[in-house]
């Protein structure tokens, strides 16, 4: 399965009368995007809002953030079962907006969402600091109930992305990054004798407003499935979610996986890529058991010698990644678990909610906890209010000069599990 | 099979009748629901869990929720059965004593939320989980393996 990213460099978002791109600078035509989001008619009214890395914005409440783009060889062209008709994804060319996203945000159930800050302290901490966004703050139709709400801004940001990549159909990409994993049986000699390690992608799975979709369907509502990789990073993914912002794994992030592409720079140099299985993060211990003995048996009978595995969220889900380490690790299948930590304010409390000693090899990407000071904004997109809700904010947040305090908890992407983000850690 | 709801939502109380009647398998015969929800605060709630899992019941659902946000919420909901067997490995007791420590560090009493809506978020979103979970509980039961 061959698939072509190609990338259309953008440097900047205009609103106005048309849709195109010119020299980089991506037009948006304010009337015709939003006659096509309230075609939707649980949406009441839409905003349209450009943030740009550098300004002095704070984004707030922040739901999702997507990368547009448009599919050229495939009749598909948004997200399958989603927004569109179903359908295989993965395959052919795909022409993706660089540098550019669409950002969803309105209150839709305090405790929710997240934060973007555009410049400053804040910046450092989220990758969407450094795309040019368009933010669409929507208004819902009174008596919308919250996952009706939540259903209809999550559509709306896929419509929305899909509809500024058409503007790239017809331009020559400025560069193209080709996926291409063939299936096992045509696998040459490039691979022979390299270790096999396979994918555990885990997903947040616990009800509404807690969902992933894969193609469309509930994840809670599958058992664990193998996917090929360019899937996911062609539209397959979406997400439904808002655990805490920080690992929330937002869709752009899963067409952006950074596993996935650096497992992809090591096919056929030191490793061979069997793969992803996708797994749900249920709410029962039954869930729990039927999901990992699936998912880690669908691993063996892969021929998997290891195995990376990433958690969404955290709390009970810690209890999923110690249950698939162990069961393949007592298999003789080596593993990496890449999660974060919630580990107090002050870093000392146990990170994880479950532990096992088989558990050796560990990736932290940052602890939840911890707190940041970020300056007064000169522009709020939103309601800088939702902070006292947020996970990681409270009514404290708020400082007399204008700055708040908050946990990365509360910072959309700050401690992604996938890691696509800005933290890392260093010796000194 | 007996199974136990223990909760302190208004909300989950409110709803409970069509709760255990349209998501749950109360229909099959011989099972049997009761509803414990006399509660002062989210304490007493998990001392009556810690007791009952001394007294051969089992915690059918993970003490924690998936959301950093909902740790420390003051209401919370979770599903026991009456079982004399262990729970496929877990090991609920510490998993409880975990979750209740970090409920300490971050738990806000209903009183010190004056903030309605955030209220109400915490009822509905513990709600939706526990919805999900009689849905999962619901299936595997069907498959004989609850």
């Amino acid at each position: 399965m061959k698939l072509e990213i190609g990338e259309v460099q953008i440097e900047d978002i205009k609103l106005g009368e048309q849709t195109k791109i010119e020299d980089g600078l991506l037009h948006v035509s304010r009337a015709e995007l939003r006659k096509l989001l309230l075609e939707d008619k649980r949406l009441a009214a839409v905003e349209m809002t450009v943030a740009r890395p550098g300004d002095k914005t704070r984004i707030i409440p922040v739901k999702d953030v997507i990368e547009p783009r448009v599919r050229l060889d495939n009749e598909i062209t948004g997200y399958p079962g989603v927004t569109d008709k179903m359908g295989r994804v993965g395959a052919g060319r795909t022409l993706a907006l660089k540098g550019a996203a669409v950002v969803t945000t309105g209150d839709i159930v305090a405790i929710q969402e997240g934060l973007i800050d555009m410049w400053g302290e804040g910046a450092k901490y989220t990758p969407f600091s450094q795309t040019c966004n368009l933010v669409l703050t929507f208004t819902p139709r009174r008596n919308l109930e919250a996952h009706q709400h939540e259903e209809a801004v999550r559509e709306a940001g896929l419509k929305a992305a899909e509809y500024l990549g058409k503007a790239a159909e017809n331009m020559e990409p400025d560069n193209i990054n080709t996926y291409d994993l063939p299936a096992m049986n045509k696998r040459g000699e490039e691979v022979e004798g390299l270790p096999r390690v396979a994918y555990l992608k885990m997903l947040i799975a616990q009800g509404l407003l807690h969902d992933s979709y894969i193609y469309g369907i509930d994840a809670k509502e599958t058992l664990p499935t193998w996917i090929h990789p360019n899937e996911i990073l062609d539209g397959a993914l979406v997400s439904g979610n808002c655990v805490a912002a920080c690992d929330k794994i937002t869709t752009y992030q899963h067409q952006n996986n950074s596993i996935i592409l650096d497992l992809y720079d090591r096919h056929g140099k030191d490793l061979n890529f069997l793969g992803v299985v996708l797994t749900p993060e249920l709410t029962t211990f039954t869930g729990k058991v039927r999901a990992c003995e699936h998912a880690t048996g669908l691993i063996k009978t892969m021929g998997a010698d290891g195995v990376i595995i990433s958690e969404e969220g955290y709390g009970n889900p810690d209890s999923d990644l110690l249950q698939n380490c162990k069961l393949l690790e007592e298999d003789g299948i080596k593993t990496v678990l890449i999660t974060d930590e919630c580990a107090g304010n002050d870093g000392f409390s146990q990170s994880l909610a479950d532990t096992s000693s088989v558990a050796k090899a560990v990736i932290s990407t940052g602890n939840v906890s911890h707190m940041v000071k970020l300056d007064p904004a000169e522009r709020v997109i939103g309601n800088i209010g939702s902070l006292a809700n947020l996970a990681g904010g409270s009514g404290d947040s708020f400082c007399d000069d204008g700055s708040i305090v908050c946990e990365l908890n509360a910072i959309i992407g700050s401690t992604s599990e996938i890691g696509y983000h800005n933290l890392t850690a260093r010796q000194y | 099979m007996n199974y136990m709801l223990i909760t302190n939502n208004p909300l989950v109380i409110e709803k409970q009748a069509v709760l255990l009647s349209n998501n749950s398998s109360n229909d099959k015969q011989g099972d049997n629901w009761q509803v414990c929800r006399e509660f002062n605060d989210i304490w007493e709630l998990f001392s009556e869990v810690r007791s009952l899992l001394q007294q051969d019941w089992k915690l059918l659902t993970h003490p924690l929720p998936a959301n950093g946000g909902l740790i420390g919420s003051p209401f919370r909901s979770l599903i026991l059965a009456y079982q004399k067997a262990e729970n496929a490995g877990y090991r609920t007791q510490k998993l409880l004593d975990e979750a209740e420590e970090r409920w300490r560090k971050k738990y806000q009493a209903p009183t010190e939320i004056n903030n309605a809506d955030k209220v109400k978020a915490y009822q509905k979103l513990d709600l939706w989980a526990l919805e999900s979970s009689l849905k999962e509980l619901k299936i595997f039961e069907q498959l004989g393996g609850a």
